[in-house]
């Protein structure tokens, strides 16, 4: 079999790689909220999600079926997101931090490990993906589908980033920054989700029903995740072309 | 080799030199012997990774020396632990460690079995790392160094 699975071949190192700061990241994650959860709300909350993401991250890509590399795929941009925010948050609001976590400092505790692995993680799925790469909509899509679906996706990451960032503001430490990034994020992943729903359902024909849920799911906190899995389940986002090409024959 | 010099200078003065100095807990000695096998076993890997050979057995048997060292590790900290409680706090950060380490080995020799290629041994080496690593830091968590 020329094609390689996710968790074999250099695939092996990575998900050891992986399984380690899993390891790591998860026990420190249960000790700090068992003990000391008052003293660093904000950095042990932190640390128990990124710890959630290495835990899925690493039992995805070691599973590596179909289903597995679109939650290894989720998790590995939710990893990079978060390295790269907390990463911002650590130098511009240290003060939110007084306890450090795997991602502050983009991970400069840890030789930046946590930077470089989301990263390799991505092009790995992409390298490993059955149709040459260009089956996995992510880091970057190549047809209105795939940027559909990758806009939903966002649009839902967005959506908890600016909860956690509500979160953050109004009830753990009343820092601004959370809803200051998040806020434009999810507005400029709105947007697009929006033009593309139109645009998908333009292109695919959508019965005008599936185009109103649609944009209505893009109101609703985090409906586009199930919407878009719905839509690619029953075959809303195939081209149609390809239909009326099997009918002539 | 550096190990002893690491020993004597920077680290055993600052383990006798604690409240309770007459525990030394998981001190120098431990983490030098541990240091020196997973260092030992780690480039023994990457020469297999180099050789583009898979692991076999004599890997698993280096492994299996991994794992006998590190639970001596353990049990030696256990029974300071004990014996005495932890001199700075950090108890269950501690335990969650002692886990790990044991863990560990044991793991990266079923995950690197399987594959039948230069990166199971690379899996080791990780393993190796990791190992080591966890070990200097339960170190740090016993002189206090770090929580």
């Amino acid at each position: 079999m020329p094609e390689t699975h996710t968790g074999s071949g250099p695939g092996r190192l990575l998900v050891a790689v992986y399984g380690v700061f899993a390891i790591g990241a998860t026990s420190r994650a249960a000790v700090q909220i068992a003990l000391q959860f008052h003293e660093a709300p904000l950095a042990y909350a932190l640390s128990a999600f990124a710890a959630i993401v290495y835990d899925v991250a690493t039992v995805t890509l070691a599973l590596g079926g179909r289903g597995s590399r679109r939650i290894a795929t989720i998790a590995c941009t939710t990893e990079l997101a978060g390295v790269l925010a907390v990463g911002t948050f650590t130098l511009t609001d240290p003060a939110a931090f007084p306890d450090d976590t795997v991602w502050s400092g983009y991970g400069q505790g840890y030789v930046f490990i946590p930077l470089i692995l989301p990263v390799i993680g991505l092009l790995w799925l992409r390298h490993t993906a059955p149709g040459g790469g260009r089956a996995i909509p992510v880091p970057l899509p190549t047809t209105l589908a795939g940027w559909f679906r990758f806009a939903a996706i966002a649009e839902g990451i967005t959506w908890l980033g600016l909860l956690t960032g509500m979160l953050l503001k109004y009830v753990v430490v009343h820092t601004e920054i959370g809803v200051w990034v998040f806020g434009r994020l999810h507005g400029a992943a709105f947007i697009a989700y929006v033009v593309l729903t139109l645009a998908v359902w333009a292109r695919m024909r959508w019965h005008p029903l599936i185009g109103l849920i649609g944009l209505a799911a893009s109101v609703v906190p985090l409906a586009t995740w199930p919407f878009e899995w719905w839509a690619h389940r029953y075959g809303h986002l195939a081209e149609p072309r390809r239909e009326t090409a099997d009918v002539s024959q | 080799m550096p190990r002893s010099v690491i020993d004597r200078s920077r680290i055993s003065p600052n383990v006798f030199t604690t409240a309770r100095s007459r525990v030394r807990g998981v001190n120098g000695t431990v983490v030098a012997i541990v240091a020196a096998v997973t260092l030992a076993m780690g480039i023994w890997s990457l020469v297999t990774v180099v050789q583009n050979k898979p692991m076999l057995v004599p890997h698993v048997i280096g492994l299996g020396v991994v794992e006998l060292t590190v639970i001596g590790g353990v049990v030696y900290a256990i029974v300071q632990l004990a014996a005495t409680g932890m001199p700075h706090g950090g108890t269950v950060t501690f335990v969650a460690y002692l886990i790990g380490v044991v863990v560990i080995p044991v793991a990266a020799a079923a995950w690197g079995l399987v594959e039948r290629s230069r990166w199971g041994p690379a899996v080791i080496i990780v393993a190796c790392l990791a190992v080591a690593f966890m070990f200097v830091r339960m170190l740090q968590i016993w002189q206090g160094t770090r929580a």
